[in-house]
């Protein structure tokens, strides 16, 4: 019987297809991308990045109701499937607040803000522990472009780390791979799933 | 071997139900039930099925007790969600067991 219907294969297919529209490579690389930006560029206002962490966990949710259920359905997962949402959720939730408290620890207490981002191995740690965390992700969501996300953090954070160049170099190139590549999937998404009315039936 | 012998080769194929064999429906049957409700607008688009075909069967499966057509508000618009009804995945699960059954008699022959 699971060799004509598979039924891993089909809630594999079913939960990609659900992610297919690419919102959360943008949501979550823009996310990277500003708050790199923010750090990088405009540190006395720090709380912009919390700011900003609401404001795209917000237009994330609104987003996925515009655009991706009009076009492919509303559905309600397993418990079992909704944990492992949770779970991916947490792991983004876990990089972006560390990222958001380093960058106000660099603001609030300079001296272990030098220490934390002058130090060349503090950003490979980043790369690495970030890195394993995009790669946990990718495996428990079958979101297999995620270990791609997991490697180029690391490998942008090591080459940071060997060529200190400066230590928001990781967050921008991957808040950027991610938003482009996540734009890419969305427009592909629009093109491929026009709108379309519900079909409802009248039920008696 | 008589013909009568013959008759209960298989007997398991006269218990296989029908409802849920054909393949449109199995198809729904899945996806049903490795989630937990679903809209039309979301099975359509995965099984591949028309409108039409998509109404019918679910038609079918529910008069037969297999799936429970709910209507909810979501952000206070009103949808239309199947879900499989607690017969219905008992229905599935032996569906399955049989299946993998008989594959294995045919196999053993």
């Amino acid at each position: 019987m699971n060799e004509v219907v598979d039924l891993k294969q089909i809630e594999r297919r079913i939960y990609l297809s659900y992610h297919q529209d690419g919102l959360i490579d943008i949501f979550v690389g823009a996310a990277l991308f500003s708050l790199s930006l923010i750090i990088w560029l405009l540190p006395e206002y720090w709380y912009f990045l919390i700011g900003s962490l609401a404001a795209f966990t917000i237009s994330f949710a609104g987003l996925k109701k515009a655009i991706t259920i009009p076009r492919i359905g509303y559905v309600e997962f397993s418990p079992t499937r909704q944990r492992k949402t949770i779970f991916i959720f947490l792991g983004f939730t876990v990089i972006l607040v560390v990222f958001n408290i380093l960058g106000i620890i660099a603001m609030f207490y300079p001296p272990l803000g030098i220490f934390l981002f002058e130090s060349v191995f503090t950003i490979l740690i980043i790369g690495v522990i970030g890195g394993l965390i995009f790669v946990a992700i990718g495996y428990s969501s079958y979101i297999r472009r995620f270990y791609s996300y997991g490697i180029i953090l690391f490998s942008s954070a090591l080459f940071t780390t060997l060529f200190p160049v400066f230590v928001v170099l990781p967050g921008l190139v991957l808040g950027f791979i991610m938003t482009f590549y996540g734009s890419l999937l969305l427009y592909r998404f629009v093109k491929r799933y026009p709108k379309e009315m519900h079909g409802e039936r009248e039920v008696d | 071997m008589t013909e009568e012998s013959d008759d209960t080769k298989f007997p398991i194929i006269d218990d296989i139900d029908r409802v849920i064999h054909e393949p449109a429906r199995l198809i729904i049957m899945s996806h049903l039930y490795v989630l937990d409700r679903a809209d039309f607008l979301f099975l359509k688009r995965q099984t591949k099925l028309t409108w039409g075909n998509l109404s019918s069967h679910i038609t079918k499966l529910e008069n037969a007790g297999f799936v429970e057509v709910i209507k909810k508000f979501v952000d206070r618009k009103p949808i239309t969600l199947i879900q499989l009804a607690p017969q219905g995945r008992t229905a599935f699960e032996d569906y399955q067991r049989q299946m993998r059954h008989m594959f294995k008699r045919i196999e053993d022959k």
